[in-house]
């Protein structure tokens, strides 16, 4: 065995006993713990890397597409604009219902709003069925700290569960770990949501004297010092509820509003809002042209 | 391996991984995605040896396990893409021409590296699936390999010769 074979069989050796080192403290490893710290060091060399590659696969996509003849510039820019519309116009039918009920209930005006830093989505991981996380362009510095509620123009999209400088990794609701507290719209009974991959969510009802319509939509309860939920983020709508004979709950099917596959555009509650709004997303403080086109009472 | 091929290893590894965890995410055969990391660890088995293959596989691994997202375990990958590169390697016949043979050694690798994967994160419960499903990816991840090595890896053969004659 020549004296180069060897080193390089004492270097495999090594990088061996150090990869099953990782894997230990990983599996063992409390979020924030020793290889979070590694991973969001990586994510600061790594995070803006994946950001230009990004860039620059929808550069070449572009330079295709503008060989078709089609105006991308205009098309992204129109899909951009909407997205961010309909991120602000985020369940308003919720939002005139609680307007509504706190203005009739507490006559109280002065309505929370909910900062968002807006973030695209950079790097996608899957898991066997379908996506579990992805990594979006907006970190730290801007912001964004760990376990705040992530959500796009459609409803909830998951958790911030790593954050780097510059990018943020989110947690998906389909991914098997998630689950989040929610509160049927009409009713306001409450219960959990989980992800189950590509399939529909499971819906666990803590009442079982509860019947439940499907199309009955819910959105989140909100938690504890708002993190990692902000309350009246819309999550779903059930798909049937069955009860489990011999249980004290109801459990059922969620459709979520997100199509975790086409995310692009989504925003970061930086901020919960300075009262707590039940279960509603407040809409942006009205203007006074909004005011004048009078729709609240 | 001299210093230039190690450079240019190194290159490929993170452009693999980095095109890997934006643009190829989103194409995807029944629920797995294409991967072109493991395509750079047979290359390089297939010119180095398998003690080389599992060394790349190695740090092509740890470099994909810590790119964000991120969803498996630290080492995981590392591990799967180092039994890929010893496979690929300990079969590969160095200097061989033939084009049918990496092929099928890309469809071992893969599915090997897929298994290994998923047995390490079954270890650790981690599995989210059921067995039949792993296996069923497992299998589309080797063909997908197979069809995305057809392209690649002569590209990368001809990247390593090209870079070993300048530099001998």
């Amino acid at each position: 065995m020549s004296r180069s074979t060897r080193r390089a069989r004492a270097l495999l050796a090594v990088l061996v006993v150090v990869t099953l080192v990782l894997l230990a403290v990983d599996a063992a490893a409390s979020p924030g713990g020793a290889t979070d710290r590694l991973r969001s060091t990586a994510a600061t060399v790594l995070g803006p890397a994946l950001g230009t590659v990004t860039a620059a696969g929808r550069a070449v996509g572009d330079a295709f597409s503008a060989l078709g003849g089609g105006p991308r510039d205009e098309i992204d820019r129109l899909k951009r604009e909407n997205a961010s519309l309909r991120l602000q116009a985020a369940a308003t039918d919720d939002d005139r219902r609680r307007a509504h009920e706190l203005d009739d209930l507490l006559r109280t005006a002065g309505l929370g709003r909910y900062r968002i830093v807006p973030a695209r989505v950079v790097a996608v991981a899957n898991g066997e069925d379908g996506v579990r996380s992805v990594t979006i362009d907006a970190g730290s510095r801007d912001g964004v700290r760990i376990d705040m509620t992530v959500l796009d123009g459609d409803g909830l999209v998951g958790r911030v569960r790593r954050v780097g400088p510059l990018t943020a990794d989110v947690l998906l609701v389909t991914d098997p770990s998630f689950s989040v507290g929610v509160r049927l719209e009409a009713t306001g009974r409450i219960g959990v949501a989980r992800g189950s991959g590509d399939k529909p969510m499971r819906l666990e009802l803590l009442d079982a004297q509860t019947s439940v319509e499907p199309g009955a939509r819910m959105v989140t309860l909100g938690s504890v010092g708002d993190r990692p939920f902000v309350p009246g983020v819309p999550v779903g709508e059930v798909l049937d509820v069955r009860r489990s004979p011999g249980t004290l709950s109801r459990t059922g099917a969620v459709r979520p509003f997100v199509d975790v596959a086409t995310l692009d555009l989504v925003g970061v509650v930086v901020e919960p809002p300075r009262t707590d709004p039940r279960d509603a997303v407040l809409p942006p403080k009205p203007t006074a042209a909004a005011t004048t086109s009078g729709q609240a009472p | 391996m001299t210093g230039p091929r190690v450079v240019l290893t190194v290159v490929v590894l993170l452009v693999a991984v980095l095109v890997d965890a934006t643009a190829l995410a989103s194409v995807q055969v029944a629920g797995t995605p294409a991967d072109l990391v493991v395509l750079v660890v047979v290359a390089s088995a297939l010119s180095g040896g398998s003690v080389q293959g599992a060394t790349v596989g190695l740090l092509g691994g740890l470099l994909a396990d810590l790119t964000p997202p991120g969803a498996g375990l630290l080492g995981a990958g590392a591990l799967a893409y180092a039994a890929a590169g010893a496979v690929a390697g300990r079969w590969a016949r160095p200097g061989g021409r033939s084009t049918d043979r990496p092929l099928v050694l890309v469809l071992l690798a893969a599915g090997l590296a897929g298994f290994v994967a998923r047995a390490v994160h079954g270890f650790f419960a981690l599995g989210g699936t059921g067995v039949e499903q792993a296996l069923v990816s497992c299998v589309v991840a080797a063909l997908l390999a197979v069809v995305l090595g057809a392209v690649v890896l002569p590209a990368l053969t001809a990247l390593d010769r090209r870079v070993a004659e300048e530099l001998p």
